[in-house]
């Protein structure tokens, strides 16, 4: 093993030698005059000693030596390389020119390092997101499965997940691809009791086998390995934090959730599981679960695959299996497929995707405007420089060799931007790892640093842009008319420059139109979804969840019962209002569905509806306005007849212009249809951004479910009532604890998170893009000026007023803007149309937007080409015709 | 420029004798040609000038690599040491070497 790094070391000293040679060749030169210097030296001592005249000694040695300058040449006609050697003369060229003017150089450097820091930043947060695998794991042989189903499903995050009585089955399925099937299940909250304190801390439910699946040892002592040990593995973090390392820590009792667990280990330190969340214990699924044939527990399948098989084999076992193995009741399930491992491995991979996608192509649009700025510069001085070009051409300097100097000198700025880039990347991460996530997400880990992907990333995008954004200045230099060039250096400007350079120009515009348009854009999708009507009134109104299911495992008349004196301990709280369970939390991103249909009439379908089980009061507790009918009562109970409250949305789908009232619906929570008794305006539902959504309310009393979301109305005793509400669950039930508490408020701005996010990053791109652009026309139109001053003067003296030649010179600047606008608009059309998934409350070509966007860059740009206009025409034209 | 035939040492021999005399000691340019010397009791006269080519065609196979020290009488010098991959380079050249000038050997004693 260690021969080839050794090889390689050798070859990397032996290429350092190399370039040392060129690079300083100087230096080199010297040390090889003082190197044979210093063996004739010795051996003309030598020969001293041993009796010859200083004189005689010398050219004795000499003579040995056999000819210094032959062998010098021979040295250093070896040490030549051949493709390094000239390139390095190119960038000392260049080197040499950008020392001449350092201002230029740094500011142009500095420039695109904008643009550089844009796109590193986002590709790093991409890295750590989508790409970079898991710490600790095989990512090549760790896969996780998943199935699309329809019929009675959860969607949002429980949604993704499959019981776990179906991952053992899946296990017994596939056994001919994966060595080892797992499955894990995150958990926001666990209550450890260990001999000081009681902590809250994350982790991660998992199969018997799920260390062993990973192919991860635990740090110290070992992992469990059945389904329902009666143990668990901590975290390092943990173990160092509570227990101070002790190795004691093995076998040791601690509490969990309210039974007594054993810790057999402690997991190597950095290790968080298949996953990308901080998890600080692991526990068999067991403690959670009784039945772990039923469906109550929910998990992510992890599998180790075999040696030798592929992830496409492996999906076509598991597609297999899907069918041939029970599916949940109510549940067709449609396809199952394998993932690799990721940090988003599990939910919205193709959004997050699409979202990191979306910034960086604006992160790169930022950068060809930098890019396309500094090109411009390039142009105008490459053409101030024409004079130069044309001597060196005349003097038979080639064209090629030329352009290798122009475009070394564009390189050698983009390299100094790379450096610059990166390290604004660093700030830049840095920033967006200081953004605090909403507070539903359990603690994420993302190390946003970026890693040598990253670094190469960089190197890539400054080297490509540089290269073309470099050619195109240095070939049009290069290719100047070479008699009137060389007759004077300022002679008057000629079309094609002029029109490469409004080219560069015309491009900043339109690419700042098109960042700008897409930022406002985000931006007025925010401002939608803090105004949008969410159909209820979440100011002081506060939830929490309650799961009376696996482990407690309560009866359906006992949890009743528990959650009617909960509802009447926490009604008669101070400052409440009123009180109601619900199912599910709205906005909170968890919903169930299924199909619903009009058992009189099937030939109007099924419509899809979002479902959610609810007391008496719910509606008056969340502010739901009900538009026709009645909301529940104790009376709508087992035994009755049974009603479901449907939303404006349902009723307009099912019984358009028709009161639905009394009309029976088909759907899959009640043995019969069920009769519609009211009608609730139109809301929002499980998302803030989402589409208008058929809904059905359930009568709790005729649809229990175990867990439910306790809903409290208390303005201004929120955070006193939640605690107060924890107290009550705690004295009702002492191993019980209430989960995931929630100001329904903040799930607003929760769900808004990408939004905000993304109008920050673009827009933020998009004021950088305008900066640029704007001196961009600015530099350009100062330097057209300053080349006509003496064509102005001419006007002038023949009677052209300032007015007139400040009206020539902004008409200028004005067209290419308009020019750009128009070009940005279309871009930015395609672009939002492209993004509309992100967007919401607005069209994608959002009137508003696209009017006001154009006409502010239009006047930036007209003011930026109006100031060098002003200067021009105030130049007395005496003076512009003594210049030159 | 023409050379006496006992003293021209062909290329990869001489790189051989350079091995062999790093592989004893780091030493600089002149002190490798006095080692070479020493050791062939004077009978291999190696041409001083030709040492250095070699010494730069092995650095840049990353045989052997130099830096400036200073020798016992306070001079600069420029000192060279057999790397890692210089030393397996020599034993494989060494033990071919052998191979080879046994095999000569053979004919030429052969009767």
């Amino acid at each position: 093993v260690t021969v080839p790094t050794r090889g390689i070391v050798a070859r990397l000293s032996g290429v350092a030698a190399r370039v040392r040679g060129v690079v300083f060749r100087r230096a080199a030169d010297r040390e090889m005059d003082e190197e044979i210097r210093f063996h004739i030296e010795m051996e003309t001592e030598k020969n001293m000693r041993a009796g010859m005249p200083g004189h005689e000694a010398h050219r004795k040695a000499l003579a040995t030596f056999g000819g210094v300058e032959r062998h010098r040449e021979t040295l250093r006609e070896a040490r030549r390389v051949p493709l390094l050697e000239p390139f390095w003369l190119d960038v000392r060229f260049g080197a040499r020119f950008l020392v001449r003017d350092p201002a230029l150089a740094l500011v142009a450097a500095l420039t695109i390092a904008l643009g550089v820091g844009a796109t590193t930043t986002v590709f790093s947060a991409l890295n750590t997101v989508l790409i970079r695998p898991l710490p600790l794991l095989d990512s090549n042989r760790l896969v996780s499965i998943q199935e699309s189903r329809s019929g009675a499903v959860s969607t949002g995050l429980e949604g993704m997940l499959i019981a776990y009585g179906r991952v053992q089955q899946y296990r017994a399925a596939t056994a001919s691809v994966f060595e080892s099937l797992s499955a894990h299940r995150l958990e926001a909250s666990f209550s450890l009791r260990l001999a000081d304190a009681t902590v809250a801390v994350s982790g991660a439910l998992t199969a018997g086998n799920y260390f062993r699946t990973l192919g991860v040892q635990p740090a110290l002592g070992r992992s469990y390995s059945a389904d329902d040990a009666a143990e668990i593995v901590i975290s390092h973090e943990l173990w160092s934090t509570h227990f101070a390392r002790d190795p004691g820590v093995l076998g040791q009792a601690v509490g969990l959730d309210g039974k007594t667990v054993t810790v057999v280990g402690v997991a190597p330190a950095g290790f968080v599981g298949a996953t990308f969340v901080t998890n600080h214990v692991w526990v068999p699924v067991g403690v959670r679960s009784v039945s772990l044939e039923s469906w109550d527990i929910r998990m992510v399948p992890v599998g180790s695959l075999r040696e030798g098989v592929g992830r496409a084999q492996a999906a076509a076992a598991v597609d297999a299996a899907a069918r041939s193995i029970p599916a949940e009741p109510n549940t067709t399930v449609r396809a199952a497929r394998v993932d690799a491992l990721s940090t988003v491995a599990v939910v919205g991979r193709a959004e997050v995707t699409g979202f990191f996608a979306l910034l960086l192509g604006m992160a790169l649009l930022v950068l060809l405007i930098a890019a396309a700025n500094i090109a411009g510069v390039m142009l105008s001085r490459g053409f101030a420089r024409r004079r130069e070009m044309a001597v060196r051409l005349a003097i038979g300097a080639g064209r090629s060799r030329v352009v290798r100097h122009l475009l070394a000198e564009s390189l050698l700025i983009f390299a100094l931007a790379g450096l610059l880039g990166v390290g604004l990347a660093y700030l830049g991460t840095a920033w967006l790892a200081g953004i605090p996530l909403p507070p539903q997400l359990p603690p994420v880990l993302l190390d946003l640093e970026p890693d040598l992907r990253v670094l190469a990333f960089a190197a890539v995008v400054t080297g490509t842009t540089g290269v073309v954004f470099g050619l195109v200045p240095a070939l049009k230099a290069s290719r100047p008319d070479l008699v009137p060039a060389l007759k004077s250096a300022t002679a008057a400007s000629t079309a094609g420059e002029g029109r490469t350079r409004n080219f560069f120009v015309g491009a900043q515009v339109s690419l700042a139109v098109t960042l700008l348009l897409t930022g406002t854009l985000f931006a007025r999708s925010l401002q939608q979804g803090l105004r949008a009507d969410l159909g209820f009134d979440a100011d002081g109104v506060v939830a929490a969840t309650i799961d009376l299911g696996a482990p407690l495992d309560y009866e359906r008349e006992r949890a009743r019962e528990f959650y009617r004196a909960l509802i009447e301990r926490v009604s008669a709280l101070p400052g409440v209002q009123s009180a109601a369970l619900s199912q599910y939390i709205l906005l909170s991103g968890s919903r169930s569905g299924g199909g619903a249909s009009r058992p009189d009439a099937p030939e109007t379908g099924t419509t899809n509806v979002s479902v959610s089980s609810v007391t008496p009061r719910y509606f008056e507790t969340m502010g739901i306005e009900l538009v026709a009918g009645r909301g529940f009562t104790d009376a709508d109970a087992d035994g009755a007849v049974p009603v479901v409250v449907i939303n404006q949305t349902l009723a307009d789908r099912l019984w358009p212009g028709e009161s639905p009232i009394g009309r029976l619906v088909q759907q899959p929570w009640t043995s019969q249809p069920a009769e519609v008794i009211g009608v609730a305006s139109e809301g929002r539902y499980t998302f803030v951004t989402e589409e208008p959504t058929p809904f059905v309310f359930l009568s709790y009393l005729q649809v229990s479910r175990p867990e439910m979301a306790i809903h409290v109305r208390a303005p201004g005793a929120e955070a006193a009532t939640l605690e107060a509400v924890a107290d009550a669950v705690r004295q009702l039930d002492p191993n019980l604890a209430i989960r995931t508490p929630v100001w329904i408020a903040d799930l607003v701005g929760t769900g808004l998170f990408p939004h905000r996010f993304g109008a920050q990053m673009v827009g933020a791109f998009g004021i950088v893009g305008v900066i640029l652009a704007a001196i961009g026309i600015y530099g350009v139109l100062s330097y057209h000026v300053t080349r006509r001053t003496r064509e102005l003067g001419v006007r002038r003296a023949l009677g052209a007023t300032g007015a007139r030649v400040v009206r020539d010179v902004t008409g200028r600047g004005g067209f290419i803007a308009a020019v750009g606008c128009l070009i940005g608009m279309l871009a930015g059309g395609v672009l939002a149309h492209v993004a509309r998934g992100f967007l919401f409350g607005i069209r994608p070509l959002d009137p508003l937007t696209f009017t006001a966007v154009p006409i502010l860059l239009f006047v930036i740009s007209v003011f930026a080409s109006w100031v060098p206009a002003r200067r021009a025409s105030a130049v007395a034209p005496s003076e512009a015709l003594r210049m030159d | 420029v023409t050379e006496p035939q006992n003293s021209d040492v062909v290329r990869g021999t001489l790189d051989l004798l350079i091995l062999k005399t790093l592989s004893m000691n780091p030493n600089h340019g002149w002190g490798i040609c006095q080692r070479i010397q020493e050791l062939s009791s004077g009978i291999l006269d190696v041409n001083h000038g030709s040492l250095y080519p070699a010494l730069q065609r092995l650095e840049h196979r990353g045989w052997i690599t130099s830096w400036w020290g200073t020798t016992e009488n306070n001079r600069r010098a420029k000192y060279y040491r057999l790397t890692s991959e210089g030393l397996s380079g020599f034993k494989r050249e060494a033990a071919s070497w052998r191979r080879y000038s046994g095999m000569v050997d053979r004919i030429l004693e052969a009767t």
